[in-house]
């Protein structure tokens, strides 16, 4: 008996000697750094994702040939050092020397032209294709030396080689090793020329990145970076709280006063740049919402001042379309919607369906998790004064992933929850054809005049011409009404006093000038 | 077949010889809150829209998270408080005892009757018959009942409906396993042979005969049963996989105030506090009847 | 003994292999899964070019023989989420779950055998009615919300344990305490109820009247005649522990099985969902085989029918 005793206490001295051990402080590692974000990369190919989670993991380890200036929104040099346009359909990028691959790789241009042939290549699939088309082919001058010559005038192509990157620009990628070792293996085990290179993909849990040493332009503050996938926003934000998260993305707006008051944390926030978060409908499923008059009733039932100012808690703003200001070819004419709801039931009985009658029961899909700040909230006001018209709407969120593909399938729905915020769409005109041109995979209006006004906006070489025309084109988009009233929800993140970051523009998560504090 | 079914040798040397049926004294007070309780629920889930002081499903986003009457901020109009839409605590409260009484006693009804039947049959049968659904039985019992909910849900999607379908089906089979063991040592009694070389029919033992001597059990069963499936019901909705916002349901409201725990706390705690008192307040009711009808009984 | 092993193996195979049939029909009857193959811009008849490829046209039964010749040589699918056979994405999360269940039973073991002990030894007193009441409160209240709570006591509040992950020995204690709470409950009862049965034998009263001490008598006779049946109730209950798992991971974010059906479902990852769910049954129904033979093996006179 005495001996059982004895063995207890001696069990549970140990127990509590690890307990302790354990509670000390995590970071007493320095130079690591775990990002919570709130969903993982289903790929790691940059020419082969449409998703934020991919994006934010390519933007620290492929760069391309420009490099965005984050303050002013111009281009630096990036993999190239120089560039000239030789006529309205020929561009030569003159490439850096001396730089390395993540494995050893050298970078020339031959890696650029096999890069963007990669894009283009149809068998290849690559959601960038569609912005692409209008590149016809890459010439090798010399190993440094490269031409890019289109098919028609291109305005925005260096938008198409610019990091940080987003869906429809060509990061580059090591030729030799993707040739070798096939997609699928590149797809989980990427090697770019950033300043961070991949160390392990725990599969729908977390990406380890380390830093580049041999980085060309200086190798990065921090050491290590994990980017853990925290789909829940209470447990991200508990996750900051208690220090098993240095920075976490997408901070539920309810909870940005708490985590102020805590000490050992702090919120950085920026405006989303690109495409915010937005409602769509669905216009090509043809119904009583092909009616532009139905379309603009149930944009007057929602009050999206209220949904800024009370839902987000001011952490948004209201825009007449989807689009940021600071684009290029923004137009600042346009008037912010006003809701108004005996407005919209007139133009409800105007366009036949006095009361919501005659329309169906409409479908509204978005994703679940707080990628879209406060999405279920929105979606469920949305529903709600819908309902005030006579219309029904039903719910039907989804997972990040599943939605992602449903929203392919456009006879499946009506309304849709969308955004592709981040990234850096600093032209009108890639934005709108993502949102509204026909030829876009994700666009729900069909409307030709539309179409017409946007293509000749991007075929327009000069600049003030291209700036009259996307100010018709956006016109033409309002009064089509395909999309709600717009909001913009802001990037808010949650970072720990330790920690030397700031958000740099809408959702990029980049990391090579963060530090921590020692 | 499974030892599960079995009771342990040294029990069966004290087998009562024939289930006692005690007289429904009630001694514990515990008994009558919990009668209280569940009753008050009923009355709840029944007389929702005249009791709810608010439509649970009207949204009033200037209103949002506002806390309970008695705190500062709060007000009488929304005595629980609001939620991060504006609706009012207190009637989705109330219209939650619907969901989860629905949900609870749909439930026990479809699946309680698919038990006993098949208790009833294979018990008195035996045959092919009880086999087959013996071997059914067991075959639902080594699946994973949540992941075999979860995937039911997620192939059918998430509605009121195919929460009671999906919980009716995995929920068969702790009726029928202790109807059969019962009628398995009842039909070898006297009274049942002695009914039988009277003339009486299968038919007629089982109705007459069987069946009120099982009802005892089964009743026990069920009472504890809806507060198992209300917890269920309560576990699908708060991973998402319930009713559809912006319907009520108590592990739907909880899963929502999850994120407002520090800031809104009264979102989370009066759905927590309604589910484990109602959950409670059944198992006590059911602990009590199975004493008075049925102490030997296994559940 | 030999004719009834055989025949008692044979008989968990049949139910695996039922158990296959109704998770693979189950799985089918979803909606498409060849759009996930796809990228965002391919035509409907790309779409059906490839379903006929994959043999997603082919009839049930075809599909199904398929599936199960794959399945006997350890191909269960590919998951497109993970991008890794199905097989392997499970298997490298079932030592987590493992974890887990473990951890949670010898917790509920630890309070519910000492309390169930007690309980009938010092029946109907207070400290039976006390630890009776204990014991239902557990049973009452959800999990996820005594995990949420203690989430945010101990964690945020109190900063004395992790919130959630997997790694040391201190992330295991709040998620094996909020699973063992709803165990605890039933196997302190059983215990309970077994024991009391026990006691009242006749062989107890007798060795207790010829003078051996209560405790002794207790631990030595009747705990080892109410043991096998807690033994079984324990493997029992092992087994759904294991397929239970799944709200407590997901509010601790614990990578294991039960979190990876929930994303699989979500994520319309169909091989995987399937994996888990045949993994586990298979756990399941190897335990009850396990337990049944050593049952018999104790106890012949048992009749098993």
């Amino acid at each position: 008996m005495r001996r059982r005793l004895a063995r207890t206490l001696v069990i549970t001295a140990v127990a509590i000697g690890l307990l302790a051990l354990e509670v000390m402080p995590v970071d007493a590692q320095s130079g690591r750094l775990v990002i919570g974000v709130a969903a993982g990369p289903e790929t790691l190919d940059p020419h082969m994702s449409a998703s934020l989670p991919t994006w934010n993991v390519a933007r620290n380890v492929f760069e391309s040939l420009l490099a965005r200036d984050l303050k002013t929104f111009g281009y630096k040099p990036g993999l190239a050092e120089s560039h000239r346009v030789i006529d309205d359909t020929t561009w030569e990028f003159k490439l850096r020397r001396g730089v390395r691959f993540h494995n050893g790789e050298e970078f020339n241009a031959e890696a650029v032209k096999f890069s963007i042939e990669r894009v283009l290549n149809p068998e290849q699939k690559s959601p960038s294709r569609g912005q692409n088309v209008l590149i016809d082919r890459v010439d090798v001058v010399d190993p440094y030396t490269i031409r890019i010559v289109t098919k028609k005038p291109m305005p925005m192509l260096l938008e198409r080689f610019t990091a940080p990157g987003y869906t429809g620009t060509i990061p580059i990628v090591p030729p030799k090793y993707v040739k070798e070792k096939g997609d699928q293996y590149f797809a989980a085990n990427p090697v770019g020329t950033g300043p961070f290179r991949m160390v392990r993909w725990d599969k729908a849990e977390s990406v380890e990145l380390e830093a580049n040493p041999s980085y060309w332009g200086g190798a990065p503050r921090i050491k290590t970076v994990v980017l853990k996938t925290i789909p829940e926003p209470a447990t991200r934000v508990s996750a900051l709280l208690t220090g098993e998260a240095d920075i976490i993305s997408h901070v539920p707006p309810d909870s940005v006063g708490g985590i102020k008051k805590d000490g050992r944390a702090r919120i950085s926030e920026t405006d989303v740049d690109g495409i915010p978060p937005h409602v769509q409908i669905n216009a090509m499923k043809g119904g009583p919402l092909a009616d532009v008059r139905v379309r603009q009733a149930l944009g007057l039932a929602i009050d999206m001042d209220l949904v800024v100012k009370r839902l987000l808690r001011g952490h948004g703003v209201q825009r007449p379309l989807p689009l940021d200001p600071r684009a290029f070819g923004y137009n600042p004419n346009l008037p912010l919607h006003k809701p108004g709801l005996d407005r919209a039931r007139k133009l409800l009985a105007d366009a036949g369906h006095p009361n919501g009658q005659g329309i169906p029961e409409l479908v509204f899909i978005f994703p679940t998790g707080g990628r879209y700040l406060m999405g279920e909230a929105v979606a469920e006001y949305v529903a709600q004064q819908f309902s005030r018209l006579g219309v029904r709407v039903k719910l039907s969120p989804g997972e990040y992933g599943a939605w992602l593909v449903q929203m392919r399938d456009k006879k499946s729905y009506d309304l849709g929850m969308i955004g592709w915020g981040g990234g850096g769409r600093f032209e009108v005109g890639d934005t709108m054809f993502f949102q509204l041109h026909s030829g876009s995979p994700f666009s729900w209006l069909n409307s030709s005049e539309f179409d017409q006004a946007l293509d000749r906006a991007r075929e327009t070489m000069d600049r003030d011409t291209r700036k009259q025309l996307y100010w018709k084109a956006q016109e033409i988009a309002y009064n089509l009404a395909a999309l709600m009233p717009a909001h913009q929800t802001n990037s808010v993140y949650g970072v720990r006093s330790d920690v030397v970051w700031e958000a740099p523009l809408g959702e990029m998560i980049l990391l090579y000038e963060a530090a921590k504090k020692q | 077949m499974h030892a599960s079914v079995l009771r342990a040798p040294s029990e069966t040397a004290i087998e009562s010889t024939f289930p006692r049926r005690r007289s429904l004294a009630v001694r514990r007070p515990g008994v009558i809150v919990s009668v209280i309780v569940v009753l008050a629920v009923v009355a709840a889930g029944l007389f929702a829209p005249a009791l709810s002081p608010h439509d649970p499903v009207e949204q009033n986003i200037i209103d949002r998270l506002a806390p309970p009457a008695v705190f500062a901020g709060g007000s009488w109009e929304y005595a629980l408080g609001t939620d991060h839409l504006g609706r009012d605590v207190l009637s989705r409260l109330i219209y939650g005892a619907r969901i989860a009484l629905v949900v609870g006693v749909t439930t026990v009804i479809v699946s309680g009757l698919f038990g006993l039947a098949v208790g009833l049959v294979g018990g008195y049968f035996g045959g092919w018959a009880d086999t087959g659904f013996m071997r059914l039985l067991d075959i639902q019992l080594s699946m994973p009942f949540m992941l075999l909910a979860l995937t039911i849900i997620g192939i059918l999607g998430p509605s009121l409906r195919n929460i009671v379908i999906v919980l009716a089906i995995t929920g068969w089979v702790v009726y029928a396993r202790i109807v059969r063991a019962e009628i398995l040592s009842l039909r070898t009694r006297e009274f049942v042979t002695a009914c039988r070389s009277l003339g009486g029919g299968d038919v007629r033992i089982i109705v007459r005969h069987l069946l009120p001597n099982v009802m005892s059990s089964v009743i026990v069963v069920a009472t504890l049963e809806v507060a198992r499936m209300m917890l269920l019901e309560s576990a699908l909705s708060f991973l998402g996989l319930g009713v559809r916002p912006p319907t009520p349901s108590w592990g739907a409201m909880l899963a929502d105030g999850r994120v407002y725990l520090a800031t809104a706390w009264w979102l989370a705690t009066f759905p927590g506090l309604a589910i484990s008192l109602t959950v409670l307040c059944l198992n006590v009711l059911g602990d009590w009847l199975r004493d008075s009808l049925d102490p030997e009984l296994e559940v | 003994m030999q004719t009834w092993l055989v025949r008692r193996i044979g008989y968990s195979l049949v139910t695996l292999l039922a158990i296959s049939m109704i998770v693979f029909s189950l799985v089918r009857l979803t909606g498409d899964p060849v759009l996930l193959f796809l990228p965002q811009d391919a035509s409907a008849a790309e779409i059906e070019r490839l379903r006929e490829q994959l043999g997603f046209n082919d009839p049930f039964v075809v599909q199904y023989g398929r599936f199960l010749r794959s399945a006997l040589a350890g191909d269960f699918g590919f998951s497109l989420k993970h991008q890794e056979p199905a097989m392997r994405v499970v298997l490298a999360r079932l030592p987590a779950t493992l974890e887990l269940a473990t951890a949670s039973m010898v917790l509920t073991l630890a309070l519910a055998l000492p309390a169930g002990i007690l309980s009938a030894l010092k029946r109907n007193s207070w400290l039976d009615r006390l630890i009776m009441a204990g014991v239902v409160f557990g049973q009452s209240m959800p999990s996820y919300w005594i995990g949420i709570m203690l989430i945010l006591l101990v964690s945020v509040q109190w900063q004395l344990l992790p919130p959630f992950g997997r790694g040391t020995l201190v992330h295991i204690v709040m998620p094996s305490v909020t699973l063992a709470l709803f165990f605890t409950a039933r196997i302190a009862r059983l215990t309970r109820s077994g024991l009391i049965n026990v006691l009242k034998t006749d062989y107890v009263r007798t060795a207790h009247a010829k003078g051996l001490p209560y405790a002794i008598v207790v631990l030595k006779h009747a705990l080892r005649n109410a043991a096998l049946p807690i033994v079984t109730i324990i493997g029992i209950e092992f087994g759904t522990l294991l397929g239970g798992t799944v709200i407590t991971e997901t509010v601790f974010a614990w990578p294991g099985l039960g979190r990876l059906a929930v994303d699989a479902i979500s994520a319309r990852d169909y091989p995987v969902v399937q994996t888990v769910v045949l993994l586990i049954s298979g756990i399941f129904v190897s335990i009850n085989l396990v337990i049944d033979i050593l049952y018999r093996w104790i106890d012949p006179r048992v009749e098993l029918t």
